[in-house]
């Protein structure tokens, strides 16, 4: 699914998953591009993001893709991976 | 305290080196501002700075035997002096001061090595034996007085302080990359490393040998818990009259000084205790200090100051604000010698600068007790972690952890994430590192940020897989909360908590620290302790709270546990103008960091206001105070030499001594 995302500056078409793998590179791994992130990667397992991080990319999703999060779907089942992430916006959207 | 230091080389001592021997003596200045005296034979060198303390009319090092064959410096206390004076004497022993430490020249003359089971204390002693031909260092039990020593080329050198040994011609400041991992991994490096190339530390609970053939050593302490249950201590009632008698002694004994002897409050259980013995069974007057922090969620002085009104002391408090705290951070750093990474030991340095112009020179302080007597939020964790193991799919388990974790504020939102962090790997409990393997997975955040030269110079250096070389067998004897107890005492304490905690911020202005919690009877107490008279389901330090409650106001003794912490961001951005190496692009000098990625965490750190995360924090703090360590150590200015310094010349040829 390609998504409008808002870009600060202009309107663009991107995965979703696209854009939180940006996202992630960006404010976790300092763009550091040498360092793979697969679409299953458990952002807790492999540390890339600590608990505290969560609320980070959380605020990031939701002011990104319009939705809300309620506090119940905050499970790492819903958020620990570019797929999952994709997988549960998308749900969110429809 | 002191400051101790010496050169040896066993075929001749080369005199081109002894002004920088004197240079090398006078860096440890700070330590021991009474007085500097230097010995000089055909091998060796050895010097002191005195901070003195008992004795202060004859209590100069170094120090010799009746016939001058051996050579003693010591910093630090060895507190049952009186009782093994009284014993040496009984077979003979001639004492020529009234000093603590003369008992250890007599000791070796006796025991040799063995020495080291007869004293209570806190030390780093050296004793050359002439006739031997051999140099005997050792360190106490648990690493409270620091030693290092750098070996090349016939040439030993050791001091107190690293920035000592760099004094002397011929060693180049180097860093030590595996140091520096294990820095970013434990909170400092392990025994026996330094983040310096060449440059050691002897062991907590060690002694060597140095002769021409090289070093010997062996460990004649270490951390031991009963493997068998029946080897515990169970009975709660004996155990509380058992640890009255020994920690009233443990104080006692501390306060042997011929100087007043004040007392830390700190607000907490334990400083609050040791101040309530001294108070209650020793000193009718007693002047206790402490320090406040402008930022309330560290501020601790509401129970300070309760806890000095219940015991009647004569209580001085300061303020630290947080522009303090950064504008300190370099010269903190000046004196732990590896980069930190949490600004906690800058209020603690602040401190014993009030302390000094107060006029003490000697403080009791309650470190020690939360490494034996069960006072780390790491050790609930970890019961937790065992608790859930037993029923993988229990939801109401893991929700345990909320219980330990309050402070963190703001949180609640991402609960299930805290609970899932805290169940990373929950079954492996027959894993050696069960309690800490998750608090060390920062380490590869942290490493991020090396520059990539850097990164793969350490890529093969793995720490778990180190200090797996070095303790397994220990730790395999233990089940996961003893081993959590042992991880802490032997990594933590003396490299992080009483270095850059404890003697080097108290140290650096002349003030000496002495821990009852650490006499070596106590420890060995509390490890025999049931786990449950420590840890009593998630209650802390139970059997201290049972034991010494009464001293204590209520509200001290109820009050949740908080541990020790300084502000960091708020701290360094407010102090930004005046800190070398702020973290900036333009700023950051030194080639060990990826300067796009600091710049990267810099802008973000901006942008959010000072809300980040715990393991920015720590990325800033790390970064800045390596960059601040590099600029100081690594282009070192020659120190002065001192005018004072009295040198006893002993050098065949030589007239006499002087």
């Amino acid at each position: 699914m390609l998504i409008e995302c808002e870009d600060k500056k202009d309107v663009k078409l991107a995965s979703v998953r696209e854009i939180i793998r940006n996202f992630i590179y960006e404010n976790f791994l300092f763009n550091d591009y040498t360092r793979t992130l697969s679409d299953q990667e458990s952002f807790l397992e492999s540390g890339i993001i600590d608990s505290t991080g969560v609320l980070e990319l959380v605020t990031f999703i939701e002011e990104t893709f319009a939705i809300k999060i309620s506090d119940d779907e905050l499970l790492p089942e819903n958020l620990d991976s570019v797929g999952q992430l994709d997988q549960f916006i998308q749900q969110k959207k429809r | 305290m002191c400051g101790i230091a010496g050169v040896v080389n066993f075929s001749k001592l080369n005199p081109a080196v002894l002004p920088f021997f004197e240079q090398c003596v006078n860096m440890l200045a700070h330590r021991g501002p009474d007085g500097q005296c230097i010995y000089i034979d055909d091998f060796i060198a050895l010097g002191h700075t005195r901070l003195s303390i008992i004795d202060p009319a004859g209590g100069r090092q170094p120090l010799c035997n009746e016939d001058g064959s051996l050579w003693l410096v010591c910093n630090g206390e060895i507190f049952n002096y009186i009782e093994l004076r009284a014993d040496l004497e009984k077979q003979g022993h001639v004492f020529s001061t009234r000093s603590d430490v003369e008992v250890l020249l007599h000791l070796y003359e006796e025991h040799r090595e063995k020495l080291l089971n007869y004293i209570n204390g806190q030390f780093a002693l050296a004793i050359w034996d002439s006739r031997r031909q051999q140099l005997f260092l050792a360190r106490d039990h648990v690493g409270i007085s620091p030693l290092y020593y750098y070996f090349r080329n016939d040439q030993f050198v050791f001091a107190s302080e690293i920035k000592a040994i760099l004094q002397l011609p011929g060693i180049e400041p180097r860093l030590y990359l595996p140091g520096l991992v294990q820095t970013l991994t434990f909170w400092a490096p392990l025994p026996g490393d330094t983040v310096f190339e060449n440059i050691y530390e002897v062991k907590p609970g060690y002694y060597q040998y140095v002769t021409e053939k090289g070093i010997r050593q062996q460990q004649y302490w270490k951390n031991e818990y009963p493997q068998a249950p029946d080897g515990f201590i169970t009975d709660a009632d004996a155990a509380a009259e058992e640890l009255t008698r020994l920690l009233e002694d443990a104080v006692r004994l501390r306060l042997r000084a011929d100087v007043p002897v004040g007392a830390y409050l700190s607000g907490g259980l334990d400083s609050s205790i040791i101040t309530a013995l001294i108070k209650t069974k020793n000193n009718n007057r007693l002047r206790t200090f402490s320090i406040g922090f402008e930022d309330q969620q560290y501020d601790e002085s509401h129970y300070q100051q309760l806890t000095a009104k219940h015991l009647q002391t004569d209580h001085s408090a300061w303020q630290c604000s947080n522009i303090r705290i950064g504008e300190m951070l370099d010269e903190v750093i000046w004196h732990t010698e590896k980069p930190v990474l949490r600004t906690a030991p800058a209020p603690l340095y602040l401190l014993s600068h009030f302390v000094r112009e107060a006029g003490f020179k000697v403080v009791l302080t309650g470190e020690g007790a939360d490494e034996f007597f069960s006072g780390y939020n790491i050790y609930k964790e970890t019961k937790i972690r065992c608790f859930a193991a037993r029923q993988p799919g229990s939801t109401r388990r893991p929700s345990l952890f909320s219980r330990i974790y309050p402070y963190i504020a703001g949180e609640s939102r991402n609960a299930k994430f805290w609970a899932s962090y805290f169940m990373k790997d929950v079954l492996h409990t027959d894993d050696l590192y069960y309690s800490h393997r998750l608090r060390w997975a920062n380490k590869d955040y942290l490493a991020g940020f090396f520059a990539a030269n850097v990164q793969t110079k350490i890529k093969d250096y793995v720490p778990i897989q180190d200090i797996d070389s070095r303790y397994h067998n220990d730790l395999s004897a233990y089940d996961p909360l003893t081993r959590a107890h042992f991880l802490e005492a032997t990594l933590f304490l003396s490299g992080y908590l009483l270095s850059s905690q404890g003697d080097r911020v108290i140290l650096g202005h002349a003030v000496e620290g002495r821990y009852p919690f650490l006499d070596k009877r106590v420890i060995e107490f509390a490890n025999r302790l049931y786990p449950a008279l420590k840890l009593k389901t998630l209650h802390e330090k139970w059997i201290l709270k049972k034991t010494f409650g009464d001293l204590l106001p209520q509200e001290v003794l109820n009050r949740p546990k908080q541990p020790y912490r300084a502000p960091i961001y708020a701290s360094l951005s407010a102090a930004e103008q005046s800190i070398p190496g702020w973290l900036n692009e333009d700023k950051t000098e030194t080639e060990l960091f990826d300067k796009k990625k600091v710049a990267l965490l810099y802008q973000k750190i901006r942008q959010a206001g000072g809300h980040i995360t715990a393991r920015e924090e720590m990325a800033i703090t790390f970064i800045m105070t390596c960059e601040m360590m590099m600029r100081r150590f690594m282009s070192i200015k020659p120190a002065e030499r001192s005018k004072h310094a009295i040198i006893l010349d002993n050098r065949t040829g030589i007239a006499a001594l002087s």
